[in-house]
């Protein structure tokens, strides 16, 4: 999610540090930090937020929170409920039914002026990469990316009869906000009316009910829907929408009047109005845990050297609240973190802020006892003897077009997992075979050990090619075929150091013979012409050359030498060929008895 | 004529020296299937069906057979040398692992890992900084230092990523190589373990991103086309 450095230093009473200070403290205790872009007044902070603290930190304010502890300053205290609607009993009625809507809270405002957003709103929207719409849109937006509260607003005058939650009726179809049409299932939890369904609850606004510059009174949702229920409902919708995000990681409903307060004030400050009505239906009531540990439960994770002062240290600087009896901690979970669900998980949170570079470095507390892995061992055994044999090792893929098993979401020349090794090494020699020029192997002889997939069971193969074919077997035939030992234990390599990869050119090379003949048995003239091309070779070619073809006849003797040409960077011509290789031929042409084929 | 000695892939050689190092540490080698079950490759690990942590990993579920699975990681083979092993033990366990996610130069459908797995009594951070530490400074050399940030996987709690100071040509460079963490006590429960009893750590490391470093491939596709360009590395 992407955090503005002015929205965090809102929740905080006393100046951030620099971004870069900032930075470095949430790397190293608590969170990614992705990307950090510099916009007009602003830094934005794209921070990596994983699954475990979705529920809290998805939000400005949660980052916020996060922050004050991390750097032991104070966080602004959040308005409660009672200061904004404390007499507020107009009619608003509310049917919930069902147990997967935590709580339902619906304002109701009149007299509202849907309009443009004041700059600053447009500004801390764009500022992380959301679009303005209108004042009542762009307030439901503030609040999410603020507290991390998905909020809804319906043109009141649209919705008839009261506002209901339920299950959506097999097959009932919704038109959303950005007009696609879902076709819902009994399984998902909706927002409705008389009239059908207004919104997809925790995932997705309908277009019926949908606040416009017409609008004059409207509802706010402010509500708290099961994870599970929500995660399912998007998912097979295919509707990933901000909302569902922070539903599915299970958001607290304590955080619900919060909200509440945040929006209808903004609402009624930017879109005037006032509040005639409030209903706050909460059913599943967040129920308050308490987890206890001890010194010892943290230093058998962390190590021995934390500290009953540093586990202090942490707890307070987060203001959590807790008791200390007989050595234990009876620590109250704060509603936020639904994460926290033992001592291991307070092993991480004073490990993390406390940091992990203060933990010593040891050696195993034991001497672990060594087996064998018989797979292993005849992997490495088999692998080290096709070597020897001259064979060369490819790895291929294992998806291919055909075979027994298929992949779902897969592309379709890569769906299947593969059947043989067979079919995958013979393109490999192919394309091998043609590049032997390249390659400066007498022949091209491959072999590849991977798993196979039958509709029967996965199986280790080993499979050989060469000119005379290919050849597959289980890894325990070709070790009984060959006889393999498998009680060699010595190293296939020991503490080299290994040069760098060069990375070929992909463009195609040409190859040049050049044969000469010289006078028979003249060495001065043989060494002379061997000098000049493998010079000329280091210089032009992308492979050193050595003589290839030798033979006699009629007191002269012919001499073959192969050059290969590559470019990195385009096709060769052969006119390019012939040029690079003129001067090569001349020089040729000066030794003494020389005369070109 | 003398017979031509062929050429390993470089994951061959890249594996080979994380096996032998790790094997003076006392580690043994451990394996398991590429086509997993449901189970051992989530449940067991504590992530459960639906927890937004499924989608952490992008998975080729196999058509037609409910509750298969590719491995995305190698931490089944954990569980399943758990389910067959009582503690103390300490192994290494490798091999092909699959992703359904866009291939680019550093990402690959198909890629190899390295998953490490300690448990016994009194197993904490402090080992599991040494274990790395040992290895790193064997593997990239004696300046290499380890660097531990919060992170989170399902199977751990605390999670971390790990980053490795290397040096080259005289150039400091952290990378991040690895995930690890102290086992999560829901893994130990689901094996049949007593997570009062014992503790332990794992971490897992992507091969063909370490295979990257060493030999400074442009591009990981590379390792997967079946050309023996790729093999610029003689045998003894």
């Amino acid at each position: 999610m992407k955090y503005s450095y002015n929205w965090l230093q809102k929740h905080i009473a006393e100046p951030l540090p620099s971004v870069q200070e900032l930075e470095q403290k949430i790397i190293f205790h608590a969170f990614e930090v992705e990307e950090i872009e510099t916009t007009q007044g602003d830094t934005v902070m794209e921070i990596k937020v994983l699954p475990d603290r979705a529920g809290d930190a998805f939000s400005h304010y949660g980052m916020a929170r996060e922050i004050s502890g991390l750097l032991g300053v104070a966080l602004r205290p959040q308005e409660t409920i009672e200061r904004l609607f404390p007499e507020v009993t107009g009619e608003l009625p509310l049917v919930i039914k069902t147990m997967l809507c935590n709580r339902y809270l619906a304002i109701k405002i009149e007299g509202v002026t849907v309009g443009e957003s004041p700059e600053w709103l447009k500004n801390s929207l764009s500022s992380i990469g959301q679009k303005s719409i209108n004042t009542v849109v762009d307030a439901t937006n503030y609040v999410l990316n603020d507290l991390g509260q998905p909020t809804h607003a319906f043109d009141a005058d649209k919705v008839v009869g009261p506002i209901t939650v339920r299950m959506a009726e097999e097959g009932e179809m919704m038109v959303t906000l950005s007009d696609e049409e879902k076709i819902l299932s009994a399984t998902d939890v909706v927002i409705a009316d008389d009239e059908g369904i207004l919104a997809i609850a925790g995932v997705k606004g309908g277009k019926r009910a949908e606040v416009t510059s017409h609008t004059k009174n409207i509802i706010l949702e402010i509500a708290n829907f099961d994870a599970v229920s929500v995660r399912k409902t998007s998912r097979r919708l295919g509707l990933i929408t901000d909302a569902s995000k922070r539903f599915e990681n299970t958001i607290s409903p304590v955080l619900v009047p919060f909200a509440a307060v945040e929006l209808a004030r903004m609402v009624q400050n930017l879109a005037t109005g006032h509040v005639i009505a409030s209903h706050d239906q909460y059913q599943n009531k967040a129920v308050a845990r308490e987890i206890i540990f001890t010194r010892a439960d943290i230093a058998r994770i962390l190590g021995d050297t934390i500290t009953e002062e540093s586990i202090e240290s942490v707890l307070t600087r987060y203001h959590y609240s807790y008791v200390k009896k007989d050595g234990a901690y009876y620590f109250s979970v704060p509603y936020y973190r639904a994460d926290i669900t033992g001592a291991h998980d307070m092993a991480e949170e004073i490990g993390r802020v406390v940091g992990y570079d203060t933990i010593a470095t040891k050696t195993l507390p034991f001497v672990p006892v060594q087996e064998k892995n018989e797979t292993d061992v005849k992997i490495q055994s088999i692998k080290k003897y096709l070597v020897h044999k001259g064979y060369c090792e490819v790895m291929n893929y294992s998806f291919r077009k055909k075979g027994d098993l298929y992949v779902s979401h897969a592309p379709k020349d890569k769906s299947a997992l593969r059947t043989n090794l067979t079919d995958g090494i013979k393109e490999s020699f192919e394309m091998n075979r043609l590049n032997a020029p390249l390659l400066g192997i007498r022949e091209v002889k491959l072999f590849e050990v991977g798993t196979v997939f039958t509709n029967e069971s996965e199986s280790i193969h080993v499979a050989l090619a060469s000119k005379q074919g290919v050849d597959e077997y289980t890894l325990d035939e070709i070790i009984n075929t060959y006889s393999v030992d498998t009680n060699d234990s010595s190293l296939l390599f020991a503490g080299e150091v290994f040069e760098a990869f060069r990375p070929w050119s992909s463009y195609p090379f040409i190859v040049r013979d050049v044969a000469v003949w010289l006078s028979e048995g003249d060495s001065a003239a043989q060494k002379s012409l061997h000098d000049v091309c493998v010079n000329f070779a280091r210089e032009h070619t992308i492979m050193p050359t050595k003589l290839f073809d030798s033979f006699t006849k009629e007191g002269r003797t012919s001499y073959a030498y192969r050059f290969i040409f590559q470019s990195n960077d385009r096709t060769l011509t052969d006119d390019e060929v012939v040029r690079t290789l003129a001067p090569l031929l001349e020089n040729i042409k000066t030794i003494s008895g020389a005369e070109l084929r | 004529m003398e017979q031509e000695v062929g050429t390993f892939h470089p994951l061959t050689i890249t594996l080979e020296s994380i096996k032998t190092i790790f094997a003076k540490q006392g580690f043994s080698v451990a394996t398991g299937p590429e086509l997993e079950d449901e189970w051992h490759n989530f449940d067991a690990l504590n992530v459960s069906k639906d927890h937004p942590a499924r989608d952490m990993q992008d998975t080729f579920w196999v058509k037609d057979r409910p509750g298969a699975v590719l491995r995305t990681h190698t931490s089944p083979v954990q569980i399943r040398y758990m389910e067959t092993h009582q503690p103390p033990f300490a192994i290494i366990a490798p091999g092909k692992v699959f992703r359904n996610e866009a291939t680019d130069a550093t990402h690959e459908a198909q890629f190899h890992q390295i998953e490490g797995l300690v448990v016994g009594a009194g197993v904490t951070v402090e080992h599991l900084k040494g274990t790395l530490l040992a290895f790193f400074k064997e593997f990239f050399g004696p300046e290499a230092e380890v660097r531990l940030r919060p992170s989170f996987f399902p199977f751990v709690e605390p999670g971390f990523e790990v980053d490795v100071k290397v040096v080259k040509d005289g150039v400091e460079k952290w990378l991040e190589v690895l995930g690890a963490g102290m086992i999560h006590p829901n893994v130990f429960t689901a094996v049949g373990y007593d997570p009062k009893k014992v503790t332990g750590f794992a971490f897992g490391m992507g091969l063909d991103r370490l295979s990257k470093v060493m030999f400074e491939f442009p591009d990981i596709r590379v390792l997967y086309q079946g050309d023996l360009r790729l093999n610029q590395w003689d045998t003894k």
